[in-house]
């Protein structure tokens, strides 16, 4: 979710359906989970929210990654890409 | 935004939440109309995607609460439905607790301040109060004699008495008392105004400085705050006021004037008022101690100068701290009224306990529902702790409440017993005491139920039949506090049988001498008038008025007024009051005279005495020409013994076997011309040839014809009834009690009763159906309702012995092991008890058979 608004602000039904597409259909936001997580971010202080208008003109409201969303994001991220690495490691020292 | 924001604005924030995901079912309608979804298909299927919203806001919304305060909130609002839904139940809860918790609080309060607290000055536990001390005679001193005492020092005599004072708006006769050097000492006052005595007021000087009351600096200087250094003159002696003495912390709040003995200050006491000698136990000495060298000094004083004199010395006959004396007199009636009052409460607390109880059973399904929608154990728990602390609370409010006006109702009786009970102080302790033990009680109360909510081992949705009235374990938490209930009625109702017993008793005992028609007078005869002639002529002229068919005068009235105390002999050291009057006495109150004569003019020198008294002295033979030792240098010859009079009637014969006093009469003469300068205070008693309203105006008349001041006129039954208010209003504290006892025991047998029987109607039913008579279904009930009543009437005796025991002075005469008391209460709880039972008993008779079709 982190990473979707990083490329720009979004309301909640365009940011599931941005990550349901770039994942080809392979990662899907619950709906139920969704709107909790937002609000858990909102109170961590990594994104922010306000009202405005979506594509079309339908009053809806905005998230935006802030700054410490920004530093979350790397630190969350790194913290994925040595986890895969080290998966990698496992799986190709199996196969040999 | 943060925490406090949400908390604040939540139901925006919920709105707002409601607003986003409205609009993302309105856009995931829009991508599948989109796709070629109708509108009503799309909106349908966006809808089964999002799933349920409440829940998500509910979660969504779960972030920023705080989850304890959230619970708080959402626990008093179901507390709140709860108690609209039972307003009947909790109404009674919180009456019932609440009144009970201020009775109790209220004789609380005025235990502390009659027997735990009843002199607030410091140092006071170490005072004692000396009776019987004797003047040592020549070539000693009372105090270098008595002063020998290692145990005891500061040792102070005083007097007090009827003293007149002039004030700008007139005279009038105070209550005076006459202290020595050591007196402030040992009864150390912050004075509002001024200063206390000090050393230096005890030597030569004039004006006499005194320190008065606040009582009488607010009635008859106005609270001047000028009245430091004013003259004025007391039994015409010139003083000057140096303090004003606060009431609350004052040594003896009925003095309303203090002044030193100094040399040449004399004054006059128009009336005995009673004194004492008092002293200050030595750093490490115990009231043993002290009475050992007192005695030890008595038994001195009667070798060496009785040798000398000729005097038979009288050695201590009483030692005891200050507080204990005060207290003494009326510690059986205030540990009676704390008693009954606990037992009270115990009660109330078992019947809300019950009453609770099944509130929490009816609600069970209640409670299921909640927990199959995802409602927490801890949740519902804590849902019905809260519940229980708001009654809590709610009852303390009550409580406090009642409290605080049973103290001020009460008023009129504990203002003279003590002033700070009358105070604006003792009724907000009294408040905030009731308030603080409403709460804790109503708590404690409401873990009966939540106990048994705990052992609900499951709360899911139960197969719920009506016939299911809760688990077996809360009926025997039920039956326990019913048998708790009964045991307590049966205290309280035997103590209201023998309080009754003692009252008919009372009203039946002779008071020893005839009351119809007798008007008494208490009066006053001016400075420089003959006490004796005034009175001849009052008697005159009522007489030939047609008003009186005899009369006669006495230093107080009988029985009304309370007397002097003497320890007289010849052997013994005994108790008697004294009773001065004059010839024709005994015939006017119609007081029998049993052996010997009355008294004629002159016989100053004779005493008549009462039954009582010629019994403990002269067991085996006739009292008349005996000598009676009436103080260290009165002997005097007994003339005639009369029959007892009830002197004591506000207690229990507390001077010796029977009801009656032991007495002795004197002749009561003029005084000595340097006292007839100063006002005398007489009673006069009339017997009335018509009724005494219809005499007394004319004697009124008569009286000040004379010159004399009326203090007051009434008739001789009107004044005595006055005096037993006291001992009819504690029968009538005892009698309440016991009835309201026994209403809350009924009310909780006919509770556990009807739970049982609503328990047992299938089963009765079956039996019933098989054969079994109606007859035999209700003797289910009565059997159950027998055992918790004989259980409860077994313990509840032995309870009431116990009550009796401790408090037989109260009621005169009644023995502790008074069958009749007994007999009256078990009868009340059983005949209670059966008609309690009656109702559900006759509906678990009725075969139905439609019950039985559906069970």
């Amino acid at each position: 979710m982190l990473q979707t608004l990083r490329g720009g602000p979004l309301h909640g039904y365009a940011l599931a359906q941005a990550i349901k597409q770039a994942s080809d259909e392979l990662v899907r936001v619950e709906e139920g989970s969704l709107y909790p997580a937002l609000q858990r971010m909102l109170k961590a202080g990594w994104l922010t929210a306000e009202w405005g208008v979506s594509a079309r003109s339908r009053e809806i409201r905005i998230y935006r990654l802030t700054p410490a969303g920004r530093k979350q994001l790397e630190r969350k991220a790194a913290a994925f890409e040595r986890l895969v690495a080290g998966i990698s490691k496992v799986m190709r020292a199996s196969e040999s | 935004m943060s925490r406090l924001r949400w908390l604040l604005f939540r139901r925006r924030q919920d709105d707002d939440l409601a607003r986003e995901m409205e609009a993302h079912l309105a856009e995931r309608a829009d991508d599948l109309v989109g796709l070629g979804a109708s509108e009503a298909d799309a909106r349908a299927q966006a809808r089964r995607e999002l799933g349920n919203t409440t829940l998500h806001r509910e979660l969504s919304g779960d972030v920023w609460r705080w989850q304890a305060l959230d619970v708080l909130g959402g626990s008093l609002r179901d507390a709140r439905r709860t108690v609209r839904r039972s307003a009947a139940t909790i109404a009674a809860c919180l009456l019932v607790l609440g009144v009970s918790t201020g009775l109790f609080v209220t004789a609380a309060v005025i235990a502390d301040n009659l027997l735990l607290r009843p002199i607030r000055l410091p140092g006071i536990d170490r005072v004692v109060g000396i009776g019987g001390l004797a003047d040592p005679g020549p070539g000693w001193t009372f105090d270098d004699w008595w002063g020998q005492a290692a145990s005891v020092e500061k040792l102070t005599r005083w007097s007090a008495g009827l003293t007149q004072l002039a004030t700008s708006d007139g005279s009038f006769l105070v209550n005076t008392a006459y202290v020595e050097p050591a007196f402030p000492d040992l009864f150390p006052t912050t004075p509002i105004l001024g200063r206390a005595l000090g050393a230096d007021d005890f030597v030569h000087g004039s004006p006499v400085p005194i320190v008065i009351s606040e009582g009488i600096w607010s009635a008859r200087f106005r609270r001047d705050p000028d009245v430091v250094g004013a003259v004025t003159t007391l039994s015409s002696t010139p003083v000057v006021i140096v303090g004003v003495l606060p009431t609350l912390t004052a040594y003896r709040h009925d003095v309303q004037i203090w002044v030193p003995r100094k040399p040449g200050a004399e004054f006059t006491i128009v009336r005995p008022k009673g004194g004492g000698t008092n002293a200050r136990l030595a750093e490490g000495a115990t009231v043993a101690d002290a009475r050992r060298d007192i005695e030890l000094l008595g038994t001195r004083l009667n070798t060496e100068q009785g040798a000398k004199t000729g005097m038979t010395y009288f050695g201590v006959v009483s030692l005891g701290t200050i507080t204990d004396s005060q207290a003494r007199p009326l510690r059986e009636p205030v540990i009676a009224l704390v008693v009954s009052a606990f037992a009270v409460l115990v009660m109330a607390a078992a019947n809300v306990a019950t009453l609770l109880l099944n509130l929490v059973v009816d609600r069970r399904q209640e409670l299921a529902v909640k927990a199959s929608l995802g409602a927490t154990r801890r949740r519902l728990v804590g849902q019905l702790g809260l519940e229980s602390a708001l009654v809590g609370w709610l009852s303390g409010v009550v409580g406090g409440m009642s409290g605080a006006a049973l103290l001020v109702a009460s008023r009129p009786l504990l203002a003279p017993l003590s002033p700070y009970l009358a105070s604006a102080d003792a009724v907000w302790v009294t408040f905030l005491a009731g308030v603080g033990l409403g709460t804790v009680l109503g708590l404690v109360v409401g873990l009966v139920p939540l106990s048994l909510t705990l052992a609900w081992r499951d709360w899911s949705l139960l197969q719920y039949r009506g016939a299911n009235r809760g688990s077996s374990r809360g009926r025997r938490v039920r039956s326990s506090l019913v048998v708790v209930q009964v045991t307590t009625a049966m205290m309280l109702v035997t103590v209201a049988s023998a309080a009754i017993q003692a009252f008919i008793t009372s009203n039946q005992t002779s008071m020893g001498f005839d009351l119809e028609r007798v008007l008494a007078v208490r009066l006053m005869v001016p400075a420089g008038s003959s006490p004796q002639e005034t009175l001849n002529a009052i008697a005159q002229n009522a007489r030939a008025a047609g008003l009186v068919d005899s009369s006669a005068s006495a230093d107080r009235l009988p029985v009304v007024d309370r007397g002097g105390m003497l320890y007289i002999g010849p052997q013994n050291i005994s108790p008697a009051r004294i009773l001065l009057i004059s010839p024709g006495f005994m015939r006017t109150m119609g007081i029998p005279l049993l052996e010997g004569r009355e008294f004629a003019p002159g016989d100053t020198a004779s005493a008549v005495i009462s039954e009582t008294l010629a019994r403990r002295f002269w067991p085996n033979r006739s009292a008349l020409g005996e000598k009676l030792q009436v103080s260290q240098a009165d002997r005097r010859d007994v003339i005639g013994v009369v029959g007892d009079i009830q002197e004591d009637i506000d207690t229990d014969a507390a001077w010796g076997a029977g009801t009656g006093g032991a007495l002795v009469y004197g002749v009561l003469s003029d005084s000595s011309d340097a006292a007839a300068a100063q006002p005398q205070t007489r009673a006069i008693v009339m017997r009335c040839r018509e009724r005494c309203d219809d005499a007394g105006p004319a004697v009124r008349a008569i009286v000040e014809a004379a010159g004399a001041t009326i203090i007051d006129i009434t008739s001789l039954q009107t004044a005595l009834e006055e005096k037993v208010a006291p001992t009819r209003l504690r029968s009538m504290i005892a009698v309440a009690c016991g009835v309201f006892g026994l209403l809350l025991a009924l009310t909780g047998i006919y509770g556990i009763v009807r739970l049982v029987a609503s328990s047992r109607v299938q089963e009765v039913n079956i039996r019933m159906a098989l054969g079994a008579s109606a007859a035999e279904a209700r003797a289910v009930i009565f059997r159950y309702a027998a055992l918790i009543v004989f259980t409860g009437v077994v313990v509840g005796s032995g309870f009431a012995w116990l009550a009796l025991s401790a408090s037989r002075s109260l009621f005169f005469s009644i023995p502790p092991s008074d069958p009749a008391s007994y007999l009256a209460a078990a009868t009340a709880l059983v005949i209670g008890g059966l008609l309690a039972c009656l109702g559900p008993a006759l509906r678990l008779g009725r075969l139905d058979a439609r019950r039985l079709h559906t069970e």
